[in-house]
């Protein structure tokens, strides 16, 4: 690693605190704001105004509208909500499992992978409720007081995902929020405007910089980039409980929790490395995320894909060795049945491309850091559309199979997903910092002292 | 608190002294207003105390009124619809609200008569099941009778007297008519013409009589769109005299059909499946199960159960028949050809000698006089004739009458001036060569009086609203004679005249009442005893007692062999492609085309809805690379006419025949039935009645068919477990199969709940023969609402028990299976622990619950159900805003009706459990074995669904768990289900040695034939046939052919 640094910096060499926190918060402060910002805002919110308009009318006429029936009853909100919670990942492992194991390089992207995180949960809980048959009645999951007596089912994975989620949104909101308090404050002091100070002043909430409160925010963000840790793996791992309980061919494999977990933070790297790639072009940060981030993503990628990849080898033995002809039947039809071309996509996705991640080359090129992102992403997606719609389309009675096909609801619904993700992030981007100041600076201590990162 | 001084109580004294009126206190210390009291009121109730020092201001109160005014109003959002609770000022006797009442009628199939009871709720006729003293349905019900209670809301029932197509009164009918009488007077009724469906009614035959009597000018002729002529014509042909042979299955052992669906197409296939299924199931007798043979060209479900079934060209079967008359040594001219190999034959007509008099010969209704003739001759070599098959006069008095060609015939000389056309609809089901509605349109005067204002109403100067058979007076008879009455259980919706109200104001000019015309004829029928008696106890039965008619013994004539004349004479070229025309195993010949239940219900063979697919071989569909939907141009070859249709490859069909349902394409049928399917009626000629040769081309369309099975191979999968009777004797338990390996971790066991009942299934795979009934009953029963083609083909069906049906062998001439499919209640339910808000539940005595009410829709547990038998609410099926909504009075008021967005399935009749229990409960008495009977068991014509106790160790279904054929499905899931099989046995002739294509001898030569015949036209994916578990089925149900 160091070896690297000395090689390829992370850091600018004339990068002084001073330069560091005049750009970044001039980003957001002072100066105008790119015309692809606007391009891209303009993008999404039509994307998200799709999104609401067809929740909107699906509220009003039902479910039916998306392409599921019996036998396949779960569809795309599902894929989706896997797809989505897994983009989560990456951005809580940066800013909390990267924190615990010392890695300088996550300083300059931690930020936005964490605002990635937030709305991607976002998007990740409203899906389960999108795709209710009532969605009118989501309460029903709490457990609230009420006249019956009625708790919710403890033993449906369901109720574990809702609360899985559900913490998983408190949590990065606290972690991201916590590590936003020092840059808020810098803001607040730097504002020129009146509403500038009182709004960054008031979500600064007191922050002065003080050895006290740098004691305590070390510490807590300490405690709670512990917390972290398990949260990450446990919440897709109960996710992938939804599937795996069930005894449902093609879902009922043990293997699921650590799968999922994998499948999540390859999803996740590979989003960071795209939004990484994006958002050094369009604000001019090629000095601050570097081509050595991109590397570093690109292992990390690499090492999830590699990971992926063994989980489909191990899923489609023990489908084999389970002896069951059911099971065998389910790998059967997702290489030669109706949704085989999504099989194969996705093998060529997140089994063939990624084997590009071998060559520093590539890892260190923009333009295929990007596209391999997206592959990876796509691939990402198809596996769990793969899932959710190959194993009960034929299942164990050959008389109930049956194909579901997404109609253009489900396509306005996901891309309108897209869309609502995008505008959030590029409305946090415009109004926060988007490369943590406090983390920067730290590294340009570290940098200062020689290289002494204690 | 502090004690009360002298000195205040002096003080009170003079206050109350001094008071007006009464006065209330609560204690002397108040009444002293001491400051002492306000302490204490203060400490004990502080809010009382405040209220007592601050007293609300004017303006507080009436702010605090508004605002609890505005409250209050708030709850009342929501109009509440206005209504008017009246009661009875008589209230009908015996009459309890919420508890059904059963009243005895009938409903007519081609004319022939089902005994019913109609379920009644409070004046609401909701649903309709067999009459179990009736001798036609012995309790079981058709599909047709049970879907007609769906007509009777019908929205597009004709409403109103239509005078040129303009609403008018009956009373200016009646005018009308009266100068139609005169006119008829004068000149006895010449050009008068009278044009019925088929007449089984003793009191209309009557009427209608005393008509043609009164104007002996006048004429009578009948159309039938499925008509039995043949059947009469052939039994003239051979006793001299029409005849009507009535089947005696429950003496046959050895039974063979010619092209005959006797379970399902013909006058008294309900109490046929029944007495035939009683003498092949196992379970019942083990020592002989009765052994069916079967030629036929399309599938049916009698040929699906058949052991043999040899399929031919629908213009073959007569060859067929004359092929075995020689065989019997009748001297009949064989065919130039044998059609079916000697290998085939010499065994089946060994087996039928050796059981002459408990073996019978079925000929099909649409086969030629010829064929009957053979086929009661030879039965008459069988010693079957009073054993097995009896002879009666005819039913259907309309054979009488002249056919419908004459009329045209004489319509178009110009002959006829007046024609009243009663209850049949020619210009949609007439032979399209006959161009019957240019005819009509030369009619001076044409009459229509139908339930719908359909294709021939809307062409007739008058239309008569017909009444609903649950809206009528009426008699008809049965397949064997017994006279069956219909009475209303409704005022008529829409007014409505009934047939003999009809009859009457032709001959009267007067509007009599329904009731007493029919009380008149029977009351001059009657002799002896006391009417009222006697008519309240026919009422009662729903039928005349001792009715039947006495079976005949009719001689041979002598020449008979001489004066038959084959229609194979004028044969379709073996080359040319067979088209045959069939009745829809579900709307008939159209007539239930407005009916939704039956438009949605899958047909037996080939899963589809919505719409009639032309059948073809898979061979035929192979040499022409059609596939499932791909649509092709049928051209006959005689007429030209031509129709654009999908095809559908069913397995079985001869190599080159292609077979079309009618009733479909309608154009005045009513919002459901027009537009669904294809007209085959154009195909329907007079030379060609029910087959005519034509030609295929492929054109470049394709259509989605909304079918409810897409798959047809088992997959070597062991759902369904089938042998032979052999195999059976030897290995009895073949069907159990090892179960689910025992778990590490305690299991609740819901079945060893503490309940007084433990509710259980057995479905006899044997029994069951496809036939539907149990769907409709169950959607009848449940409020299943239905959700049209287009969800249909998206996997959307809502029925709750559905008929799977299975291939098995080569594709020419597989085997079927049929397995009724509902949720099988397991005990270790997979569904109830993934549903997140408890919304499905385990009862004490062993019913799967949904709760509707708490239902989230997140249809985990259609997701984890192994069955797939779970349906959702994608959309509102059942408001009224729904595409098909259903008349709301149908709906059974002792089941919810489901919305948006929750899940259900089969609940075992849970209301009907719950009525019996709790009447149980009421009389201290435990529910005796076979007094509850869930829907789909009652309506069931083999008594294939036994419903009961299962741990009440003498009850029905007990014993059958316990049977060594007992299995359950998908076992090994340990999913416990409470719902299990009984194995299929069937009993082939081992003497069959060669079956009709490549034999199945050995089971890896029959894959390699499968694999040969490979179906890409039947599905994309898969190969359509597979043999599954070959060594039990290789010799399997039938032994192939």
């Amino acid at each position: 690693m160091k070896r690297h640094d000395k090689h390829r910096p992370l850091l600018p060499p004339d990068l002084t605190h001073a330069r560091l926190t005049e750009r970044i918060s001039n980003l957001v402060l002072r100066d105008p704001t790119p015309r692809s910002w606007f391009i891209a805002l303009l993008v999404c919110g039509l994307l998200a105004l799709m999104f609401f308009g067809a929740l909107g009318y699906m509220f009003e006429v039902g479910i039916g509208l998306f392409g599921v029936n019996i036998p396949v009853a779960w569809g795309f909100p599902i894929t989706n909500t896997i797809w989505w919670i897994g983009i989560a990942h990456a951005g809580t492992l940066i800013s909390a499992v990267l924190l615990i194991t010392r890695q300088p390089w996550r300083a300059s992207i931690n930020r936005f992978a964490e605002a990635m995180a937030m709305f991607a949960v976002v998007l990740a809980g409203a899906y389960p409720i999108i795709h209710l048959g009532r969605p009118w009645f989501f309460y029903y999951l709490l457990p609230y007081p009420n006249a019956m007596e009625l708790w919710p089912q403890w033993r449906s994975p369901l109720v574990w995902d809702f609360f899985a989620i559900f913490t998983y949104l408190t949590f990065t909101a606290t972690f991201m929020y916590m590590s936003l308090l020092p840059d808020l404050a810098t803001l607040r002091d730097r504002a020129s405007s009146w509403f500038g100070r009182v709004f960054y002043g008031t979500l600064a909430i007191g922050w002065r910089g003080s050895a006290t409160h740098w004691a305590r925010y070390e510490k807590a963000n300490m405690i709670l980039s512990s917390v972290a840790a398990p949260i990450v793996v446990a919440v897709t791992g109960i996710i992938s409980l939804d599937l795996a309980v069930s005894i449902v061919p093609g879902y009922h494999f043990t293997i699921f929790p650590p799968y999922f977990v994998a499948g999540a933070l390859f999803s996740g790297f590979s989003t960071v490395a795209l939004l990484a790639v994006v958002l050094r072009s369009m604000f001019g940060l090629q000095d601050l995320v570097t081509r050595t981030h991109l590397d570093y993503l690109g292992r990390m990628m690499l090492v999830f894909a590699l990971v992926v990849d063994y989980a489909y080898t191990q899923e489609m033995f023990f489908a084999w060795y389970s002896g069951e002809d059911y099971y065998r039947y389910v790998y059967i039809d997702r290489w030669t049945g109706p949704y085989a071309p999504a099989w194969w996509s996705m093998i060529v996705c997140n089994v063939v491309l990624v084997q590009l991640l071998w060559f520093r080359r590539v890892r260190r090129s923009p333009i295929a850091m990007l596209c391999l992102a997206i592959t990876s992403d796509i691939g990402m997606w198809l596996e769990r559309f793969q899932i959710v719609f190959t194993s009960t389309h034929a299942d164990y009675m050959p008389s109930a199979w049956g194909e579901a096909w997404p109609t253009a609801w489900d396509w306005a619904v996901y891309i309108g997903s897209l869309g609502v993700f995008g505008v959030l992030l590029l409305v946090f981007v415009r109004i926060m910092p988007l490369i943590s100041l406090h983390d920067m600076r730290g590294l340009i201590a570290k940098r200062n002292k020689g290289g002494n990162d204690g | 608190m502090s004690s009360i001084s002298h000195d205040e109580l002096q003080h009170i004294r003079e206050r109350l002294g001094q008071a007006r009126g009464p006065q209330y206190w609560r204690s002397l210390e108040e009444l002293a207003e001491s400051e002492a009291f306000g302490q204490f009121l203060h400490q004990e109730f502080p809010r009382l105390g405040a209220v007592w020092e601050a007293p609300v201001d004017r303006r507080g109160a009436l702010k605090l009124m508004a605002a609890s005014m505005a409250l209050a109003g708030l709850t009342a959002c929501g109009r509440q619809p206005r209504e008017f609770i009246v009661p009875y000022v008589n209230m009908p006797e015996g009459e309890v609200p919420g508890m059904p009442r059963y009243y005895a009628t009938s409903h007519l199939i081609g004319g022939y008569a089902h005994g019913l009871l109609a379920q009644s709720h409070q004046g609401r006729p909701v649903k309709l099941e067999g009459n179990p003293d009736h001798p036609a349905t012995l309790g079981a019900c058709d599909v047709f009778s049970q879907a007609s209670v769906l007509s009777l809301y019908d929205p597009d029932r004709s409403a109103a007297v239509m005078n040129r197509a303009e609403v008018a009164g009956y009373g200016s009918f009646l005018m009308t008519l009266q100068d139609k009488r005169l006119e008829w007077d004068r000149t006895q009724g010449r050009g008068l013409c009278f044009l019925t469906d088929s007449l089984t009614s003793p009191s209309q035959l009557a009427a209608l009589q005393a008509l043609l009597e009164r104007w002996p000018e006048a004429r009578w002729y009948a159309h039938e769109p499925i008509d039995r002529h043949a059947v009469y014509a052939g039994s003239e042909q051979l006793f001299g005299m029409p005849l009507e042979p009535v089947y005696r299955f429950d003496q046959a052992r050895i039974v063979l059909t010619l092209d005959a669906n006797f379970m399902q197409a013909q006058p008294g296939f309900l109490r046929y499946s029944r007495d035939f299924m009683a003498q092949r199931r196992p379970r019942d007798n083990e020592g002989f199960l009765a052994r069916l043979y079967t030629v036929e060209s399309t599938p049916s479900i009698t040929g699906s159960i058949a052991d043999h079934r040899y399929r031919l060209p629908f213009h073959q079967v007569e060859d067929f028949a004359r092929q075995l008359a020689a065989a019997f040594g009748l001297d009949i001219e064989p065919p130039g050809d044998p059609v079916v190999p000697e290998s085939w034959l010499s065994p089946l007509v060994d087996d039928l000698r050796r059981n002459a008099g408990a073996a019978v010969v079925v000929p099909g209704d649409q086969h030629s006089p010829a064929v009957h003739a053979i086929a009661q001759a030879i039965n008459g070599k069988l010693e079957a004739v009073g054993k097995t098959v009896t002879y009666i006069p005819p039913v259907d008095a309309s054979h009488a009458a002249r056919p419908l060609e004459e009329l045209v015939e004489a319509m178009q000389d110009g002959q006829v001036e007046s024609l009243v056309v009663m209850g049949t609809n020619p210009v949609y089901t007439a032979p399209a060569d006959l161009d019957f509605r240019q005819a009509y349109r030369q009619v001076p005067w044409r009459l229509h009086w139908g339930e719908y204002f359909d294709e021939t109403g809307r062409m007739s100067h008058w239309h008569i609203p017909a009444r609903h058979p649950l809206e009528t007076w009426a008699d008809a008879r049965a397949f064997d004679g017994t006279v069956s009455l219909l009475q209303p259980l409704i005022q008529p919706l829409h007014g409505g005249k009934s047939a003999l109200q009809i009859l009457a104001a032709l001959e009267k000019g007067t509007d009599e009442d329904a009731r007493q015309l029919l009380i008149d004829y029977w009351l001059d029928q009657h002799q002896g005893g006391d009417f009222e008696t006697f008519w309240r106890r026919s009422l009662r039965d729903g039928m005349v007692d001792g009715s039947a008619y006495a079976t005949l013994t009719p001689a041979l004539r002598e020449d008979w062999t001489q004066t038959l004349s084959f229609a194979s004479d004028e044969r379709i070229p073996d080359a040319a492609i067979t088209l045959q025309l069939q009745p829809d195993p579900a709307i008939w010949d159209g007539s239930y085309a407005n009916n939704g239940w039956l438009q949605e219900l899958p047909r037996p063979l080939t899963k589809l809805t919505w719409n009639n697919a032309l059948l073809i071989s898979p061979v035929l569909a192979r040499e022409r690379g059609l596939s499932e939907g791909d649509v092709v141009r049928v051209s006959a070859q005689a007429s030209g006419a031509d129709v654009e249709v999908p095809v559908y490859p069913l397995p079985g069909m001869p190599d080159r025949a292609v077979t079309l349902q009618l009733g479909y394409g309608r154009q005045g049928g009513g919002r459901i039935a027009d537009g669904v399917g294809n007209d085959a009626y154009v195909f329907h000629t007079t030379n060609h009645h029910w087959a005519s040769p034509v030609t295929l081309e492929k054109l470049d369309r394709h259509e989605t068919l909304a079918t409810t099975q897409n798959h047809h191979a088992i997959h070597d999968r062991d759902l369904i477990r089938a042998t032979t009777l052999e195999e059976y004797r030897k290995h009895p338990e073949f069907a159990k199969h090892p179960g689910p390996h025992e778990s590490l971790y305690p299991e609740p066991w819901p079945a060893e709940r503490e309940a007084d009942y433990a509710w259980g299934m057995a479905v006899d795979l044997t029994a069951c023969i496809g036939c539907n009934a149990c769907v409709t009953a169950c959607q009848a029963e449940n409020n299943i609402p239905i959700v049209g083609p287009e969800e249909v083909s998206r996997g959307r069906e809502m029925h709750w028990i559905r008929i799977d049906r299975y291939f098995e062998g080569p594709p020419e001439s597989p085997h079927l299976f049929f397995q009724p499919v509902l949720c099988m209640h397991c005990e270790n339910a997979p569904c109830e622990y993934v549903c997140p808000v408890e919304a499905t539940q385990h009862s004490a005595s062993g019913l799967n619950e949904m709760i509707y009410n708490r239902c989230i829709g997140t249809r985990y547990c259609s997701q984890n159900c192994p069955y797939k038998v779970r349906r959702f609410n994608w959309f509102d099926y059942t408001g009224q805003q729904a595409t098909y909504s259903q008349p709301e009075p149908v709906h059974n008021p002792e089941v919810t009706v489901r919305s948006r967005g929750v899940m259900e399935k089969c609940t075992f009749c849970v209301q009907r459990i719950n009525r019996v229990r709790i009447t149980a409960d009421i009389e201290d008495e435990p529910i005796p074995d076979g007094a509850l009977q869930t829907a789909c068991q009652q309506a069931c014509p083999t008594q294939a669904i036994v419903f009961g106790d299962i741990s009440d160790e003498g009850s029905h279904v007990r014993r059958l768990k316990d049977h060594p054929l007992n299995y359950g499905m998908l076992e090994h899931l340990n999913t416990r289900p409470r719902v299990s099989y009984l194995a299929g046995v069937g009993n082939p002739n081992p003497d069959v040695q060669a079956p009709q294509t490549d034999p199945l001898v050995a089971p890896e030569k029959a894959k390699a034939d499968v694999h040969q015949a490979s179906l890409d036209a039947l599905d994309d994916d898969e190969q359509v046939v597979k043999i599954f578990e070959p060594a039990v089925t290789a010799s399997g149900r039938g032994g192939a052919a």
